[in-house]
């Protein structure tokens, strides 16, 4: 008598055993859920019942949101102990240099708050600003204000790095940017037109109390030339900037003496009021001690910047001149940069 | 009709009365107080200085504008003359508190008629309550004037189409024209009414021919001869003058002889011109160019330049939806809802009218009336005020389709709680306007709805902050409290005429004297309505600053600024 072979163990089921053992209680649950989803749809409303109901729902739904939104607004932004110490913080901190930027561009309630001597800017968009004597920047941001944009904060973390993490200060959020390349200018031109002379057609004009140089009319002319320094907005934004405003013919000289000169002159001119019309471009010639620097033909739309070599005349003082022709009120600024 | 109205609340009006015309007094009374008490709070906006300018020579500005709207400034004229007692605002603003009144009065009496008290007592509220609409109603004399007198021709108009006798006709007929023609005399594009009315005479006989085909009828007999039908009966002839005078004016003879048109067409076109020519004489007189003085007021409306000539008439179209899309932003949500709503309801009633169900007309009606003023909008044909103005005579018409739309969707969606339901959805509606309107007070005009994220989200998308300079009114008592004695201000972005009118008030403290320019100003108030500033940048040269002494603002968004001089603010 043999013993009984020892038999093999036990095969575990294959893919296709255990699809035949699990199907039938899958496809009961499929069943099942297709049952509870059709449901609703076999018992639905008539058709105006429906939307008469999905109409009283969303009325009030939005009629709670409506009564409440006040509150809900009130909590996204920042309340007046926030900008009090926005305002205190940068009293503290601020130095010559420093501006504040707000974002959004109407969150313009820090000008209240911040320094005197802390220009506050408030444009949409900082990409190619000059930003001129301007070393640190300090942001000042409603990051949950409805509409808040990051198109500031980008433009700026272009040219400038962050040197610490945001402050939170409620609502408000402070964040210091220092630029990596701050222009350092040696003259601002409109800044020095109080020792200027100014002339039109070689006779000079005198400076009323102001500080307005007024150039008189020839008879049947009507109104002469007037140059005088003023902010003044050009395409939306304010711009500290000679104003020259003229007969609309003929050319006016703005002579600066002593004026810093470095490796560059920069500047930019742009039209004030209306659109400047047609094939009204404005040509404006820079001469150094009488030499010719450089001319510019300024087209008749925004804010169009200019840009001179005066590496001749670097390092030193020279008189400037500034010859201007242009068709209609005109706001000119420039830059002498080492 | 619908009216679902809960037990407690049917007691309580029975005291008043069911009548529409005793609900519609009472929102008239109702709104008239309101309007009145409340109409020195906001401030003057450049539109509103104009008007108040051709009204009280006092105020300055020089000759009054011919080619502007007269009747406005009329009113306010009599109204500012009658009222010595009342602050020269509030006596100049009673016109408007008037015209509100009797908006919310035939609002009411046409939500009545349509879908019963519930909707009369809701309909007002959403035309008036909204911040937006109730800065309009209580600031915008010639807007709220011509939306309520455009109501009142549309309800005339209705009336003479309904009338059972010719005489009735006749004399609906004669009513809408007159209405017609003062609603022009208000505000000049209010003429876009005849048009759309001429459109529903048109195509009123048209549907319901197609009723009838529909319902398997036969075409409907023509309710007058037809231009193209036989010739009016002869009368016969008369013995005295006065007698043929009598034969050929019967209504019956008139009618007939009219061929199809209905009376009040008729009515808007002969007596509608003469009530604009007795109101607004000007218009005609240049008889050799009978042209050019109308088309210099269309001018002026819509602030194109005064020798325009026919291309004033011209079309300039706006961005495809900008008026939808403004209403949508300025409103409350729920209110914006409301009124897209009512407008697919109505439309839905049309399509059902034409298959057979009855009010075909009416329907057809109150859909022209409610989106004429949105279609000239869009076409650039209205004047391009600030906010929901030019379209503002679209409103009454909205809020009675919406009011009926949500009476219909309670009672659909809850029958047996039709009531409660109804009380609910009007809570809805009007409590988001009320606290709206209450957090606004007095900027209703710098007012935006949740879906624009309010004041800061508007002013992020660049939208306007208010309509012209009326926000600068919330910095006067801090003016008069904090400038030195005998200071000179300068007013920004304010029109001369509100500033002077503030001063007459007592609004501007004696002492201070009004300046025109910066330069020549120790205080410079300057008022941000999105358009340029280069007044207020011109203020920090001439006073050498930039920091603001004082700021009214709504949600953080800046509306006005106040610059001082140094020394000049204590």
């Amino acid at each position: 008598m043999t013993s009984p072979e020892p038999s093999d163990p036990p095969t575990p089921p294959g893919p296709r055993a255990l699809l035949r053992l699990l199907a039938r209680p899958l496809l009961a649950l499929a069943r099942a859920l297709a049952a509870l989803a059709a449901w609703p749809w076999r018992h639905r409303p008539p058709a105006a019942r429906g939307l008469a109901c999905g109409f009283a729902g969303l009325v009030l739904a939005l009629g709670l949101l409506g009564t409440l939104f006040p509150l809900v607004l009130r909590s996204l932004l920042p309340s007046a102990l926030d900008w009090d110490g926005a305002g205190a913080l940068l009293a503290r901190d601020g130095r010559p240099g420093d501006v504040v930027v707000v974002s959004p561009p109407w969150a313009e309630r820090i000008r209240l708050e911040a320094p005197a001597a802390l220009p506050a800017l408030s444009q949409p968009r900082y990409a190619g600003e000059a930003l001129a004597g301007v070393r640190r920047v300090w942001l000042v941001s409603l990051p949950d204000a409805p509409g808040f944009s990051w198109d500031p904060e980008l433009d700026l973390l272009e040219r400038a790095a962050r040197s610490a993490p945001p402050l939170q200060l409620g609502a408000l959020q402070l964040t210091r940017y220092d630029l990596s390349f701050p222009e350092r200018p040696l003259a601002f031109l409109p800044d020095r037109l109080a020792g200027a002379v100014v002339t039109t057609g070689g006779e000079p004009c005198p400076a009323d109390a102001a500080g307005r140089f007024r150039c008189g009319a020839a008879p049947g002319q009507g109104p002469g030339w007037s140059v005088w320094r003023a902010m003044r907005e050009v395409e939306g934004v304010p711009r500290p900037c000679l104003v020259v405003e003229g007969p609309g013919a003929g050319e006016v000289t703005v002579e600066l003496p002593d004026v810093p000169v470095g490796k560059v002159l920069r500047g930019h001119a742009g039209p004030l009021g209306p659109a400047w019309s047609a094939g009204g471009t404005t040509r404006l010639e820079l001469l150094a001690d009488g030499e010719a620097l450089g001319a510019a033909e300024l087209q008749p739309d925004g804010w169009r910047t200019f840009r001179l070599d005066t590496s001749r005349f670097a390092d030193g003082t020279h008189r400037l001149q500034l010859r201007l022709s242009p068709a209609q009120p005109l706001c000119v600024e420039a830059v002498t940069l080492p | 009709m619908i009216d679902p109205l809960p037990g407690a609340l049917r007691q309580r009006l029975a005291v008043l009365g069911a009548g529409p015309r005793r609900l519609a007094l009472l929102w008239a009374a109702l709104v008239f107080a309101l309007a009145a008490a409340l109409g020195g709070g906001p401030g003057i906006s450049a539109d509103e200085a104009a008007t108040f300018s051709a009204a009280v020579p006092a105020l300055g500005g020089g000759a009054a504008a011919p080619e502007l709207a007269p009747l406005p400034a009329l009113l306010a004229r009599l109204s500012h003359a009658a009222l010595g007692g009342l602050s020269h605002l509030h006596a100049l603003r009673l016109p408007a508190a008037a015209a509100a009144a009797l908006l919310a009065a035939g609002v009411a009496f046409l939500a009545h008629r349509l879908a019963g008290r519930s909707a009369a007592l809701l309909a007002p509220g959403l035309a008036l309550l909204a911040p937006r609409l109730l800065h309009a109603a209580l600031t915008a004399p010639q807007d709220a004037l011509a939306a309520a007198l455009g109501l009142a021709t549309v309800i005339a108009y209705r009336r003479s189409a309904a009338a059972p006798t010719a005489l009735r006709r006749l004399q609906a007929g004669v009513a809408t024209g007159v209405l017609f023609g003062l609603a022009v005399a208000a505000r000049l594009d209010a003429a876009l009414l005849l048009p759309a009315l001429a459109l529903h005479a048109l195509l009123a006989p048209a549907l319901r021919r197609r009723r009838a085909v529909n319902r398997g009828e036969p075409p409907p007999p023509p309710a007058r001869p037809s231009a193209w039908g036989p010739h009016p009966p002869r009368t016969e002839p008369q013995h005295t003058p006065v007698e043929a005078l009598r034969a050929v004016t019967r209504p019956e003879v008139l009618e007939a002889g009219l061929r199809g048109i209905p009376f009040a067409l008729a009515g808007m076109v002969v007596a509608g011109p003469l009530v604009v020519a007795l109101a607004w004489p000007w218009l005609l007189g240049a008889p050799l160019h009978p042209l050019q003085r109308p088309l210099a007021a269309v001018a002026a409306l819509r602030g194109l330049p005064a020798g325009a000539g026919l291309a004033a008439l011209l079309p300039h179209p706006r961005a495809w939806g900008a008026p939808a899309l403004e209403t949508a932003l300025a409103l409350p949500a729920a209110l914006g809802l409301a009124f897209a709503a009512g407008l697919v309801h109505a439309l839905f009633r049309l399509v059902r009218a034409v298959r057979g169900a009855p009010g075909v007309s009416d329907e057809l009606l109150l859909l022209i009336a409610a989106l004429a003023p949105l279609a000239s909008a869009q076409l650039g044909l209205s004047p391009p005020g600030p906010g929901l103005r030019p379209w503002l005579l679209s409103f009454p018409f909205l809020a009675v389709l919406a009011a009926r739309a949500t009476v219909s969707a309670a009672h659909h969606a809850w029958p047996r709680r039709a009531g409660a339901l109804t009380a609910a959805l009007t809570a809805g509606l009007l409590l988001p306007s009320l606290v709206a309107a209450v957090h606004a007070w007095p900027h209703g005009g710098s007012a935006w709805g949740e879906l624009a994220g309010g004041a800061p989200g508007a002013a992020s998308a660049g939208r306007p902050r208010q309509e012209g300079g009326e926000a600068a009114v919330a910095l006067l008592p801090e003016l008069a409290a904090r400038a030195r004695p005998g200071a000179r201000v300068a007013l920004a972005g304010v029109a001369p005429a509100a500033a002077r009118l503030y001063a007459l008030d007592g609004r501007l403290r004696p002492d201070l004297a009004l300046v025109e320019r910066p330069e020549e100003a120790d205080l410079v108030l300057a008022a941000l309505d999105g358009r340029s500033r280069d007044a207020e940048y011109q203020a920090w040269s001439a006073l050498q600053t930039a920091t603001p002494a004082a700021a009214a603002f709504l949600d953080d968004v800046p509306l006005a600024f106040v610059y001082a001089r140094p020394g000049a603010w204590r």
